[in-house]
């Protein structure tokens, strides 16, 4: 046969490779559809006289819209009212995307997101023989110094070493791994590092071998409507700070990658942020994420007089209509200056901002007292 | 059923292994099998097949990732019953294609009659389709591995077909490109 060879070679291509473009859901979406079909003429008695039914209450109660359900994970997270859950139950989406190599098995659960946020529920499931006893930290041997390298989980009154997905970090192979800020994260196949990190860990089950991690992620790309792809290169844990002497310990080797595609309607708002007269950036708000995009910060605010050659930190400041005000202080973003005594800098930073809001009830936004004012155009 | 109980229940070599086998992973064998011989009957034979070599396999080896297990050998098993078939006649069906299309693709030092060491082409493959954005990796995949339509392609990634033609075409370049570059003379 022509090609036997070339055809055979990719044959025998890595097997994470071949389940990154799985044909598996094609076949059980086929096999669901017929099923559905059948189910159709099996049941079309019953749907006519339901649609009746519905057609009636209808006309009564109106028509029924029915929410998505929340992960748990979100539901305990977020505490949503009723009302906010309506409000960005098109940015919430049942992912349900799973990948397994090398004994670990990766499942996404749930996702909540607007273009350029995503907050993801994630299981990590070990290796069946892997104990995760041997996590258990004794606490008669005193805890480590860094609160991230464990975890404590109240059911069982018992720590745990943090296992985190890790991916090299630093210039050199013998460098650090990085707990907490390790995944690689791209759009559409191009790596995006930008953005925010702060994932955390909810649940360690020791008896499934589970650990669930809630995965807040911010990207410079839109996400929406495009493949989004987490990867690491394996799972290890730490033993206490470096600066303690701690040490990796590698669990289980990879690499590791999930890919789904999200697809949110979520709504936005723009703002533009003014000193004075004149325009020098924007705040634009989703219902649980901000984002503040500065051209020339070193003009906000009083800081100017105390901070005169490092980066200042911003405030920014949500009213809503009932009078609650929900304050973020700047922790992380980026900063570009041109020099380190220059006061005019560019500065990027994004809000998680810990709940829902509804953006028809912002009354006002502020940035180190400075006015911003809603845009005419949202975004 | 979980991936890991169903290998258990071969070790345990409890016929269940084979039904559980089936029911999760049948359509999906077929699938592959008929995209490859284009016909139902023989893609039925060789997945049936393909439950018997891995009753013969499991133990001793334990498949990290038993969709890409069984895949692989329901795909081997078809190509060898498509040579079978059609010996020195060219192929049908999606394979006829494909080999066509990877006529431009195999190493200048390659030929047909030599003995070729699949796994450290595969291996090198595997690192050029690493390096690859995700989208055309998978694109990649899903036409030479898993023998899927260019149209089948452009309607689950959202592209036209025209679109995974010119990305296939200059994947192929590149990925002949790259193999001569590391010497695969196999």
């Amino acid at each position: 046969m022509k090609n036997e060879s070339i055809i055979r070679a990719i044959g025998e291509i890595d097997e994470d490779i071949i389940l990154e473009a799985s044909i598996i859901h094609n076949e059980q979406n086929l096999r669901t559809e017929r099923i559905a079909k059948k189910k159709v003429s099996h049941n079309a008695r019953i749907a006519l006289i339901a649609a009746v039914l519905v057609l009636s209450m209808g006309i009564m109660a109106g028509a029924v819209y029915v929410l998505h359900n929340w992960d748990t994970v979100f539901e305990n997270y977020f505490q949503p009212t009723d009302k906010e859950k309506e409000t960005v139950d098109s940015a919430i989406e049942d992912v349900d995307a799973t990948v397994s190599l090398n004994g670990v098995t990766l499942t996404i659960r749930q996702t909540i997101g607007d273009d350029y946020n995503l907050y993801a529920v994630l299981d990590i499931k070990l290796p069946d023989a892997f104990d995760m006893s041997t996590l258990i930290i004794d606490p008669d041997a005193g805890l480590p110094k860094n609160e991230h390298v464990y975890t404590y989980d109240e059911a069982t009154d018992t720590y745990y070493y943090v296992i985190s997905p890790c991916t090299k970090f630093g210039r050199s192979d013998s460098d650090l791994y990085m707990p907490f800020v390790s995944f690689n994260q791209t759009v559409n196949g191009t790596e995006i590092h930008e953005g925010s990190v702060d994932d955390k860990i909810i649940e360690v089950d020791p008896v499934g071998n589970t650990i669930t991690l809630l995965v807040k992620r911010t990207f410079t790309e839109k996400i929406s409507g495009n493949p989004v792809t987490l990867s690491f290169e394996k799972l290890s844990y730490i033993t206490d700070s470096i600066a303690n002497g701690g040490v990796y310990v590698d669990v289980v080797n990879g690499p590791f990658s999930i890919t789904w595609t999200p697809s949110y309607d979520c709504s936005s708002k723009a703002y533009t942020v003014y000193n004075g007269d004149t325009e020098i950036g924007s705040v634009i708000l989703t219902p649980f994420y901000a984002a503040m995009l500065l051209d020339d910060a070193s003009v906000l605010g009083s800081y100017r007089q105390v901070y005169d050659s490092i980066v200042p930190e911003q405030y920014l400041t949500i009213t809503l209509t009932d009078g609650t005000i929900i304050e973020k202080q700047s922790t992380y973003g980026s900063i570009y200056r041109e020099t380190v005594d220059s006061l005019a800098f560019e500065m990027d930073y994004w809000f998680e901002l810990n709940k829902i809001i509804d953006l028809n009830e912002v009354a006002s936004v502020e940035i180190n007292g400075c006015t911003v004012k809603p845009a005419e155009t949202a975004n | 059923m979980e991936d890991s109980i169903i290998v258990d229940l071969y070790f345990q070599r409890a016929e269940r292994a084979i039904t559980e086998t089936s029911a999760k992973y049948g359509n999906y064998c077929s699938k592959i099998a008929n995209n490859i011989l284009n016909n139902m009957s023989d893609a039925e034979e060789c997945v049936n097949d393909t439950y018997l070599r891995a009753w013969n396999a499991i133990p001793p080896h334990r498949p990290t990732v038993l969709s890409a297990f069984l895949g692989k050998i329901t795909r081997n098993l078809s190509l060898d019953k498509c040579k079978a078939r059609y010996a020195d006649k060219r192929a049908d069906g999606e394979l006829a294609l494909a080999l066509d299309e990877l006529d431009g693709c195999v190493p200048s030092c390659w030929s047909i009659e030599q003995q070729v060491d699949y796994t450290q082409a595969a291996k090198e493959i595997s690192n050029f389709l690493r390096c690859q954005p995700s989208d055309r990796r998978q694109v990649f995949v899903r036409r030479y591995w898993y023998m899927d339509s260019i149209s089948d392609i452009a309607n689950h990634f959202g592209m036209s077909e025209s679109k995974v033609k010119s990305m296939l075409f200059r994947m192929r370049s590149h990925l002949k490109a790259y193999l001569e570059s590391e010497g695969i003379t196999i």
